[in-house]
């Protein structure tokens, strides 16, 4: 008992919720910025503060060892040495900055805030970063929550006095050669700078990291609103995004085009009652010799299978449908609508491959299921359509295939049959 | 003859002379705080050495064999002296000693070690305490190349008296008692003791280190004729707040050598974030069994089952929160004027080199986070404050069973025989739990050291994105499971002018590893039984012992061992995968002795020369390896070392009152062979290197190869004593990191450069010394109708407060062959002036 009692926990109490230093800022960040002259650097030798709101950080690494503030008169990058700065900078957090000491700078003619100036190359002198054990000598946080506070313009009006500012730019787009790409060079972790650009023909670039974590996602095809830091490199204007959901084009472009239709077969044009036969699909059993039908019912044409009273101990069957071409498009989607009847057991499956030959051996491809609703369990004859649901293909790119596999049986024992019937229609990739 | 001036044991030499005046009776170790402490402050958890012997039988008409276990000066020096500064004997690594209690092995199968700490604190009932040195012949067991620590804890044993102790020390605790009550025999051969201690520090030596803890002990024991049957239950619950190895750097900052990295203020308190705990219960069952008068079976079992538990921080996309990290240090920066206003900031604000607690409550609570598919659940959205910092403690729960024969036969009159079997079985389960969120509400089970995303990074792939509440268990979750058998027998023989012995061991060992779960990283060799290794062991061992006179010996011993690898030499990453080094094999040890000892009335002199070679040893070392900028494992084999040395200690008795004694150690211990290694990058599992370590004639470091003390006692004939010793250790490099001296780490470096030197050189610490100084009395007391004996004993060592007295240190295994100094050897101190002071009533 006495043990237990010297061995107990000591308990700790947490700290208080963390409540802001009583400071006012002595200075815009305008005023800060018109401190600096092009190419130079400057120490700020008095005792100011500036105050801003957190408008980038590095929470999906596109922003590297930097945060971003901004007031009400401009914004500012401050260049700090470490990772992971988001846990202790979130987006819309208020803070104070402790000038004095500090060094203005630019790199290609854009302005920072820092701790020193590396002059190991004469040549090309650098601002240093602020290291990590004086952060909280220089940052105060005050209180979060704070709305983030974005300039409306449009591309035209994006001038230095911008710089490190978030802006929004509405009906912006990207043109044909940089949709579908990936948003930088993940594989080689290069940065990449995409065209942004209006309907009336102003441009800037959309520049990401090889780093930040989105940068293999694609970029869309629609034209909208586009959120991000203004950045300059030398003369190039450039937007930095935090994050794709920066990007919102979800729009008709410029031209008036929306989301493409990549593929669409709704069976209207084949040969109805018989056997499916259609331009480019290949219908082909692997095991017993049931095919894939063209039935009608009520104006509409379908597809249908069913190894029902076929007297064959397995069937399999494949439906495969002519090569489709991802190359130039982007976040593809697949929707089909699909019917069952007399449900015993039998499945239908639906596969995509990009290895896939033509041939008439589907099976010997590498094939890979796609999570689709595919209608089961009714009793009686085919009931309503039902919708697959949008099954993304943004994975995928160059050429693939679909493939439908139907698989049943119908031997001689009747606990062992199955042999639902399936119908399928309205197949679609649509992509941007 | 009295050894009760021995200069070290100088209270238990006062014991003998006040309480049982004939020599050659139970004597009693000194008060067990230096020795206890010794042991506390050093983590290799060396055996304490050396007791004495009762069992020489004076009326043998033959010259009295050597002592097998006689208080020696020489080990206690090396004990009490020179153990703070981390001298080994002879520079052997800690698993090459062991410890019987009631002849059962305490050592364990899985690691190696001796686990001191499992009965830390009860030291009242650990005083029959012998200990058999270097290659001589025992007579519970084998041995071992360095030395078996006999302790024989039956409660018949034990002095029959109630003792009450208490003490006070700036050490590791600040208070200590202990409480000891053994009655007198109960009828029908029952005896019984039992004791127990506490200790308590709130904060020790080091700043941020308490210590609070409470052992306790039983002994029950039942004589039926000449045999003894006896049980006895025994544990140490310990709770302590670690220090760490420190940067000169940060000592620097801190102008403190007892600067400790480990904690930081919560609140207003010291809250450490290295805290370990241990409470691993023993019983051991013995039955003594005198068959007649030449033959005697000694069995035991011992059962041994709990766990032992350390804490650290652990995060997740956030900034280190250790405040020693070399990033944040004044070091790093190339900018002059950042680097002096570092400096200073360091120096005006003690608190930026302790842990910032509040910041990290502060991140936590301001991390609302969405982990999405949580639980394995598809479509399962949990949202809430996801921890970037937690506090995990990471539980090493042990079960282990012995059984054990020692069977003593005396053939023919001057042949003794004694034979031996032992089985072991060890399982060790290693995992984590959540300690602490910190002000965050949940956490998730993935590997952040795996690139990539879904599977990958799920340390449980059968439950991925898994949401982690306080107390939950996660990251790696493995077995280890050892099985041991050896048996032995030793003949020794004692002629008219020669004893010799001869002793043959062998034995089996397996072990494996069982993965408890799948990991993303490694999904077809991380959960399951490994592959089982098996290893077959000898040891052989015989001496030669020359009676001069009865006071003059010569003897020569010689051992050669052949022994199992350790599981962890062998498997290159447990917590992820079951992988093993690619070939594994034996460890050697090919060791000889021989010496000299005069035992006159004014004189004793012992006088050892050594030789021991080590190889095929292996080793794996893990580090963040700036190359491949990644974890690697660094598996190492063919490692070979040499110790050869001497070892001498003489006391000269120059007054009745009065002994001068001179200790010295003498050693080279360095490596003779050059190992290979192979590494492999620790997410990956594929060999991407081999080569070779450069290793010839480079010195072990970690311990003192050179030691010397000279002090003197007195002992008045009433019952005051009192002891000074000065010691003077030298010769101590730091620990290598191997990786440095490699073709791959020189390749950029021109040979002969100060690159080149820097890179190879091995750091010699400089030489150091120390004054101890300890006294003690004891009093009479009548109380009542009792008679009582007060017992006081103070002790200081490091009296001259040498705060930058240096205990060891060693190279980072982190390094930038571009920048040697980027990572530089880390520290440990011994502390300044450290006393304790003991009074017990009995």
């Amino acid at each position: 008992m006495v043990a237990a009692a010297i061995c107990c926990n000591k308990h700790f109490d947490e700290p208080p919720v963390f409540s802001a230093a009583n400071l006012k800022p002595t200075i815009s960040i305008r005023q800060l910025r018109n401190m600096h002259f092009m190419g130079g650097f400057e120490q700020v030798a008095d005792e100011q503060v500036i105050a801003g709101i957190v408008v980038a950080n590095d929470s999906s690494d596109n922003f590297y060892k930097q945060i971003v503030i901004q007031d009400s008169t401009a914004g500012i990058t401050i260049r700090l040495d470490g990772s992971s700065l988001y846990a202790d900078y979130q987006l819309g957090l208020k803070i104070f900055v402790r000038l004095k000491d500090l060094w203005l700078g630019d790199y290609a003619r854009m302005v920072q805030l820092g701790a020193g100036v590396d002059r190991s190359d004469p040549a090309y002198p650098e601002l240093r970063a602020i290291p990590q054990p004086l952060f909280s000598r220089y940052i105060v946080k005050e209180d979060r929550h704070h709305v983030l506070p974005a300039v409306n313009i449009s591309i035209e009006q994006l001038s230095d006095s911008l710089q490190s500012c978030l802006v929004r730019i509405p009906s912006v787009e990207m043109p044909p050669s940089d949709t579908g790409k990936g948003y930088a060079d993940v594989i080689n972790h290069v940065s990449v700078n995409r065209t942004i650009r209006s309907c009336n023909g102003s441009s800037a670039y959309l520049r990401t990291s090889g780093f930040a974590d989105f940068a293999g996602v694609k970029t869309p095809r629609g034209n909208g609103v586009i959120t991000a830091i203004y950045s300059v490199f030398r003369t190039e204007k450039q937007l930095m995004i935090r994050d794709t959901a920066d990007v919102q084009f979800n729009g008709l472009r410029c031209t008036g085009a929306g989301a493409k239709l990549l593929f669409a077969e709704d069976f209207e044009s084949a040969a109805a009652n018989t056997d499916l036969q259609l331009s480019g699909w290949k219908n082909l059993p692997e095991s017993g010799s049931i095919k894939y039908q063209v039935k009608q019912a009520g104006g509409n044409q379908y597809a249908e299978i069913s190894a029902f009273a076929s007297a064959q101990a397995a069937v399999v069957s494949w439906l495969v449908s002519p090569p489709v071409n991802l190359s130039n498009s982007a976040n593809e989607v697949l929707t089909f609508t699909t019917r069952d009847g007399f449900d015993n057991g039998a499945t239908l499956q639906i596969y995509v491959s990009s290895n896939y030959d033509g041939g008439n051996t589907p099976w010997k491809a590498k094939w890979t299921a796609l999570k689709a609703t595919v209608s089961k369990g009714t009793q009686a004859g085919p009931g309503a359509w039902l919708g697959s649901g949008s099954i993304s293909l943004g994975g995928y790119s160059g050429t693939i295939y679909l493939a439908f596999r139907y698989e049943g049986a119908d031997p001689a024992s009747a606990v062992d049959k199955r042999t639902t019937t399936f119908q399928l229609d309205n197949i679609r990739i649509a992509g941007n | 003859m009295r050894l009760a001036w021995f200069c070290i044991c100088l209270l238990s030499g006062f014991f003998a002379e006040a309480q049982q005046p004939v020599a050659r009776s139970k004597k009693m170790l000194p008060p067990d705080s230096l020795t206890i402490e010794w042991k506390d402050g050093i983590a290799d958890e060396l055996p304490v050495l050396a007791v004495e012997n009762e069992k020489a039988d004076a009326s043998i008409q033959y010259l009295p064999s050597l002592l097998s276990a006689s208080r020696d000066l020489f080990s206690n020096t090396a004990s009490f002296h020179f153990g703070l500064l981390r001298f080994r004997p002879r520079g052997y690594d800690a698993r090459w000693s062991a410890a019987l209690i009631n002849g059962l092995p305490m050592q364990s199968a899985a690691d190696g070690q001796t686990p001191w700490a499992y009965w830390s604190g009860l030291n009242d009932v650990t005083k029959n305490m012998q200990s058999v040195n270097g290659l001589r012949a025992g007579d519970m067991d084998m041995g071992n190349p360095g030395s078996t620590t006999l302790i024989d804890m039956r409660a018949f044993k034990q002095k029959q008296e109630t003792q009450i102790g208490y003490s006070f020390s700036n050490r590791s605790y600040t208070h200590r008692i202990s409480f000891t009550y053994t009655p007198s025999a109960i009828r029908h051969g029952w005896n019984s003791s039992f004791s127990g201690s506490m200790r308590y520090a709130e904060e020790g030596m080091v700043p941020g280190a308490g210590l609070s803890g409470a052992s306790y002990y039983l002994g029950i024991d039942k004589r039926i004729h000449d045999d003894v049957l006896s049980m006895v239950i025994f544990g140490a619950i310990t709770k302590n707040d670690r220090s760490s190895p420190v940067l000169q750097e940060t000592v620097d900052l801190a102008r403190s050598a007892q600067y400790n990295p480990n904690w930081g203020y919560l609140s207003g308190k010291k809250r450490n974030a290295n805290q370990s705990a241990a409470h691993i219960p023993v019983a051991i069952f013995s039955f003594d069994h005198r068959i007649d008068n030449h033959r005697a079976l000694l069995l035991s079992a011992g059962i041994m089952a709990g766990e032992k538990t350390a804490t650290a921080l652990d995060w997740y996309n956030a900034a280190d929160p250790r405040p020693d990290y070399y990033k944040y240090l004044p070091s790093y920066q190339n900018d002059s004027v950042l680097r002096m206003r570092l400096t200073e900031l360091y120096e005006s604000d003690p608190s930026l080199l302790q842990i910032n607690w509040n910041r990290l409550y502060e991140v936590n609570r301001n991390s609302f986070a969405i982990t999405r598919d949580a639980d394995g659940i598809s479509g399962n959205i949990f949202g809430g404050l996801r921890s970037h910092y937690i506090l995990q403690r990471k539980i090493t729960a042990l079960q282990r069973l012995v059984l054990n024969c020692v069977y003593n036969s005396l053939p023919a009159k001057d042949l003794h025989l004694v034979s031996g079997f032992t089985v072991q079985w060890q399982r060790n389960h290693f995992y984590k739990r959540i300690e602490d969120l910190l002000g965050g509400e949940y956490y998730v089970d993935w590997n952040q050291f795996a690139e990539g995303d879904g599977a990958v990074i799920q340390n449980d792939l059968e439950h991925p994105n898994r949401i982690l509440k306080k107390g939950d268990r996660y990251g790696y979750n493995y077995v280890s499971l050892t099985t041991q058998l050896s048996g032995w027998v030793q003949l020794n023989t004692t002629k008219k002018r020669i004893d010799a012995f001869i002793a043959l061991q062998a034995g089996y060992t397996n072990f494996l590893r069982d993965g408890l779960i799948r990991t993303g990283l490694f999904p077809d060799n991380s959960f399951g039984r490994s592959v089982l290794q098996e290893f077959g062991e000898y040891h052989c061992k015989a001496g030669l012992t020359w009676k001069l006179s009865g006071r003059k010996y010569i003897y020569l011993h010689g051992a050669m061992l052949s022994k199992a690898p350790l599981f962890s030499d062998v498997f290159l990453s447990p917590e992820t995968r079951d992988t093993e080094q690619e070939s594994v094999n034996n460890e050697k040890i090919i060791s000889a002795e021989a010496g000299y000892i005069l035992n006159a009335p004014s004189v004793k002199w012992r006088l050892t020369g050594y030789l021991t070679q080590f190889s095929d040893e292996m080793n794996v070392l893990s580090f963040y390896h700036d190359g491949y900028r990644s974890f690697v494992n660094y598996a190492l084999s063919g490692i070979g070392h040499m110790h050869v040395g001497i070892e001498t200690g003489m006391e000269l008795r120059i007054h009745p009152t009065l002994s001068l004694n001179a200790v010295a150690a003498i050693g080279r211990y360095y490596y003779n062979a050059r190992p290979s290694v192979a590494v492999s990058i620790d997410n990956d599992d594929y060999i991407t290197e081999r080569g070779t370590i450069y290793l010839k004639n480079y010195n072990l470091g970690g311990m003192p190869q050179q030691a010397f003390s000279l002090g003197f006692a007195y002992q008045s004939p009433k019952y005051f004593y009192l002891n000074l010793t000065a010691s003077y250790l030298r010769k101590q490099w730091i620990e290598l990191n191997p990786y440095r001296r490699t073709e791959t780490v020189l390749q950029s470096a021109m040979p002969g450069s100060v690159q080149w030197n820097t890179i190879l050189q091995q750091t010699l610490l400089p030489d150091q010394y120390t004054v101890d100084i300890s006294a003690g009395n004891s009093f009479r007391l009548k109380m009542g109708a009792k008679r009582r004996t007060l017992a006081l004993y103070a002790g200081i060592s490091n009296l001259l407060n040498n705060q930058k007295l240096l205990a060891g240190g060693f190279e980072q295994l982190r390094f930038d062959p571009a920048e040697p100094g980027k990572f530089p050897p880390k520290f440990f101190y011994a502390g300044g002036l450290q006393y304790s002071v003991n009074l017990s009533l009995r």
